[in-house]
């Protein structure tokens, strides 16, 4: 019996050697918390946070969760970890460069159930996966200016040409105002015919800038007036209208359907703003549709426009065809 | 007599085609309008023989995608294609909705009025070559087709892996891609190259 006890003693001294040799912290404890192995590097690293080694792996727990943890950056759209209810983790900066990860998991072994701590030296790991983390904010960062670049180019290019053009307009007329000026005060020495032709050049240099500018001379709405006019299409609108071209994409498919297959003569064009949302509802006379309307590509790619943009598109019977819209519209 | 639907945005551009027009008393207006979605309707209820139809007009509406819809329902209708841009498929798209001629506002050399007879006398008037748009050290002309391909959706704003999917290649193949149109141009980035391509109007990312 006692030679039973040295060697379970001995055994019991050669598992807490080899626990303390381990580099990274390690503590076991019963399922209440209660330790029943805890390492060196593991008592320290809890002194330091917590000053007092691990009693209780539940207390120390809580009290490492109150010891300030960092975050643990997450890269948007990355794969979540595999989900491990009974696991947690810590992540804690130590002195000035360490950073070591504590992590809580609930272990089986024989039939039985026992709390497992582990700490580990996760500096070098943590260090690249910030680079990574960084390196993705600057890229999504590049990305967004990349759009918004080239979403604004084409402006920005007419305006670059519009201001040119108005510079030189703004110099020619002010040459030509300079040397009439002159002309008046001295009468005898001037060239009537080189002021003439400087005055025509300039009139000609702002007649070809009248036409530079790319921004539609009619609104949209103006326009399709004019359209369904030339078809013999009444329209109404009741409410404001918002300026998307959705909006007028909805109006155009309603009308020309109305038309087409209703022979309608009044389109009449309900709308109702909120919370930057309109809700559009677009009714025609008309012969009604003796059966449901079958979707064809024109609704099949209003639909698809407004579903992008996070619109919506239903078809009622009244019993005439109504076409109902729901289109976001940022200010 | 042939009634002449006229779409285009720009108001020079637009008078310009109307005095042509007015040279030849075989053409007579029936509206000039902005925007290209609106052509089906005039079309709907007026006699239109013909549509000078620009690609680019008011509201970005694609003069290429009101062309397609109404050569689907009038097919009679006789659409010449004009632009200023030398966006590199344009030509093909236009094939593809079934247009019946092409003009290039600024590159071509015939009349216009000569594109419209040549048109309404049945035959397809079509530019022999596109635009030759110099991109850093190369030509427009020197890229493959595949390469347009990445730089469209570059210019879209995808990133390697959305490329990838789009076109069916690996994320490598695309790598490779971008790879060559960088030796080619001798830009550094991508973001050069497509800064570039946007700018000369090579490609349009809307249209």
């Amino acid at each position: 019996m006692k030679l039973t006890l040295r060697r379970r003693r001995t055994y019991a001294k050669i598992i807490r050697n080899a626990v303390n040799s381990y580099p990274g912290g390690l503590a076991f404890a019963m399922p209440d918390g209660r330790v029943i192995l805890s390492n060196h590097a593991m008592n320290e690293l809890c002194s330091r946070l917590t000053g007092h080694a691990v009693v209780n792996v539940y207390s120390t727990w809580e009290e490492l969760r109150e010891a300030h943890p960092m975050t643990i950056p997450k890269i948007e759209g990355e794969p979540e970890e595999p989900d491990d209810s009974t696991s947690e983790k810590l992540l804690f900066r130590i002195g000035t460069s360490e950073i070591w990860q504590i992590r809580k998991t609930e272990e089986e072994f024989e039939e039985g159930r026992f709390l497992q701590l582990t700490a580990d030296d996760i500096t070098e790991s943590y260090s690249l996966g910030k680079q990574i983390y960084d390196n993705h904010v600057r890229l999504t960062g590049l990305r967004e200016r990349q759009r918004t670049l080239l979403k604004n180019i084409l402006q920005i290019n007419t305006d670059k040409e519009l201001l040119q053009a108005k510079m030189r307009v703004h110099d020619d007329f002010g040459r030509c105002l300079i040397a009439t000026g002159q002309a008046l005060e001295n009468p005898d020495g001037t060239d009537l015919q080189v002021l003439t032709n400087a005055w025509e050049d300039a009139i000609l240099s702002l007649s070809a800038t009248a036409g530079l500018s790319n921004r539609p001379e009619k609104s949209q709405k103006d326009e399709l007036l004019k359209a369904a006019g030339m078809i013999g299409c009444r329209m109404e609108f009741l409410g404001v209208t918002p300026n998307s071209p959705l909006f007028y994409a909805a109006v155009r498919e309603a009308l020309t359907n109305a038309v087409r297959h209703a022979n309608a003569d009044c389109l009449t064009v309900q709308t109702e703003e909120r919370n930057g949302i309109f809700r559009v509802r677009i009714a025609a006379n008309g012969t009604a549709p003796t059966e449901p309307i079958t979707e064809g590509s024109g609704l099949s790619n209003l639909r698809m426009r407004l579903e992008k943009d996070g619109g919506s598109l239903q078809i009622e019977y009244q019993p005439g065809v109504v076409l109902c819209a729901e289109i976001p519209v940022t200010p | 007599m042939y009634h002449v639907l006229v779409v285009e945005d720009s108001k020079i551009a637009r008078e310009a085609v109307e005095r042509s027009l007015d040279r030849s008393a075989e053409y007579t207006l029936t509206a000039s309008i902005e925007n290209a979605a609106n052509a089906e309707i005039i079309c709907m209820r007026n006699r239109v023989d013909l549509i000078l139809m620009d690609i680019c007009t008011a509201d970005d509406e694609s003069g290429l995608d009101a062309a397609a819809k109404i050569k689907k329902y009038y097919p009679g209708i006789r659409i010449i294609m004009m632009t200023s841009m030398p966006e590199v498929s344009f030509l093909r798209k236009a094939r593809e909705a079934g247009c019946d001629s092409f003009w290039y506002k600024e590159y071509g050399n015939e009349d216009l009025l000569s594109v419209c007879n040549r048109t309404m006398n049945g035959e397809q008037v079509w530019p022999t070559e596109e635009p030759v748009v110099k991109i850093g050290l190369t030509d427009s002309t020197e890229f493959t087709g595949r390469e347009l391909d990445v730089i469209r959706l570059l210019a879209q704003g995808c990133s390697y892996d959305e490329i990838a999917e789009q076109l069916c290649i690996s994320t490598n193949t695309v790598k490779y891609h971008i790879k060559n149109l960088l030796q080619k141009t001798g830009y550094r980035t991508t973001m050069q190259l497509v800064t570039e391509v946007v700018d000369k109007r090579m490609i349009l990312p809307k249209y």
